[in-house]
């Protein structure tokens, strides 16, 4: 397989990935939810792509990421902007200091869920005059950034079976 | 600048504009963003399916579970169904004693000169024929031996033997007793008196009827009084056939009580009652 072709195999794989993650997000997550908070399975995925395929990735795959999560909440312009910002600076970062492992992905997904929801509190709650930002950082972000660890190695050995986290040579 | 050279910065900031254009855009038309838009209607059927499914399938354990909940309601259901087949047995049978008791209580008020004392039946004959039977009343109420016993819709016989707490009453199918009747249409009289024959069917035969009485099927026959035994006046049965005897110098008639012999559950035992009834029928 050539990298063209390997190129194209990664970002079908990961758009199918982040459709399906969504939906399966959208519908069946909340079934593994432990006190009102469930995990975020596209973060964990978006970090995970980013750190073995780069910034062009995170980006690409941020924006994706950003219109999906985005549908419906009112606010579909920010997340989009936000996580494509997010994702390339995130693969940025990765191509300089951080090695893809599992243990890497787990901790990046953990602050990539907080950075993300305070993010998301600031812009939604935060600029409209809503206090509570502690409450919502132990009631809400910290506990998903915690989750989204848990859950993370699952998202890294999927797709480490299905060949999307193999490098593609320049 | 160089960094504006960068594929990836060049997409961000492409991204960028095109939200901001999206946004700025879609505030002045009041659209919606077209390009969220779009995804939701292709993914939407997707979540629809998965969430259906995900709800069919929810719903099996809660077959389960539903189902002993719907088996414990139906043993409550069935328990409570029971009791109020029970209190609707109750009820049946408090509407037939009433009206059993209102027949007796008309019975007392036809006859004012009848000294009554009610029982209830206790055992019954134990042998293959119904003749007779033990009521719950004896001496100590005052029931003497040959004090006649009735219903309310007929007379059954007599009181044979009386303990203090019980006494023994023998019907009158009872091969050998004989009870002073007449027709209550034409006032022709004959005597009742059992038979063997007509025992097992639950008739008696009213005999010695005069070839010349005018009797007819259906007529009522009642007691004639005669003897003092039985008070005149009280309903004996009903004529079913009528026959000339053998000897073909008086008629017969076979007689299906008004009481139900077979299933007699109280019965008024007439204590005393006027002679004048007994007697103006002689």
């Amino acid at each position: 397989m050539g990298n063209k072709e390997k190129y194209i195999n990664v970002w079908t794989v990961g758009m199918f990935a982040f459709i399906l993650l969504y939906i399966l997000q959208t519908t069946l997550a909340d079934i593994i939810e432990i006190g009102g908070i469930k995990p975020d399975f596209m973060i964990c995925a978006l970090v995970c792509l980013t750190m073995m395929h780069g910034d062009m990735a995170g980006a690409v795959f941020g924006t994706v990421c950003g219109i999906l999560l985005g549908l419906g909440t009112g606010h579909d312009y920010a997340y989009t902007v936000v996580l494509c910002i997010f994702g390339a600076v995130l693969g940025f970062l990765s191509r300089i200091y951080l090695r893809l492992s599992l243990f890497n992905m787990a901790v990046v997904s953990g602050a990539f869920s907080v950075l993300i929801n305070i993010v998301i509190f600031f812009f939604t709650y935060g600029l409209m005059g809503q206090s509570g930002f502690f409450f919502a950082l132990w009631r809400v972000i910290l506990p998903e950034a915690v989750y989204t660890i848990a859950v993370s190695p699952i998202i890294y050995l999927i797709f480490f079976r299905i060949k999307v986290l193999r490098p593609i040579e320049e | 600048m160089n960094f504006l050279k960068n594929k990836v910065v060049i997409f961000v900031i492409t991204v960028i504009v095109i939200c901001i254009m999206l946004s700025i855009l879609g505030n002045s038309l009041g659209a919606g963003n077209p390009v969220s838009n779009t995804v939701g209607i292709v993914l939407s059927p997707f979540q629809k399916i998965i969430t259906s499914t995900r709800r069919g399938l929810e719903s099996v354990p809660h077959y389960f579970t539903d189902f002993k909940k719907l088996e414990t309601e139906n043993k409550e259901l069935k328990e409570h169904l029971s009791d109020l087949e029970s209190q609707l047995r109750d009820v049946e049978r408090y509407k037939l004693e009433n009206v059993r008791l209102r027949k007796l209580l008309d019975l007392q008020n036809g006859h004012p000169d009848y000294e009554i004392e009610m029982a209830q039946v206790l055992a019954y004959d134990p042998g293959n024929w119904f003749t007779s039977f033990t009521i719950d009343k004896g001496s100590l109420t005052g029931i003497e031996k040959m004090d006649p016993v009735i219903t309310g819709e007929g007379i059954v016989g007599y009181v044979e033997e009386v303990g203090t707490t019980w006494s023994t009453v023998v019907t009158i199918l009872e091969p050998g007793v004989t009870v002073g009747s007449m027709v209550s249409r034409s006032r022709d009289v004959g005597i009742l008196e059992g038979d063997f024959e007509l025992l097992e069917k639950g008739r008696c035969r009213l005999s010695y009827i005069p070839k010349s009485a005018n009797i007819i099927k259906d007529d009522y026959i009642e007691t004639s009084g005669l003897g003092g035994v039985y008070p005149k006046g009280l309903v004996i049965g009903m004529v079913e056939e009528i026959g000339l005897e053998s000897h073909g110098l008086s008629q017969y008639a076979v007689i299906k009580p008004a009481a139900d012999l077979s299933s007699l559950c109280e019965v008024v035992v007439i204590k005393s009652f006027s002679e004048e009834g007994a007697a103006s029928g002689q």
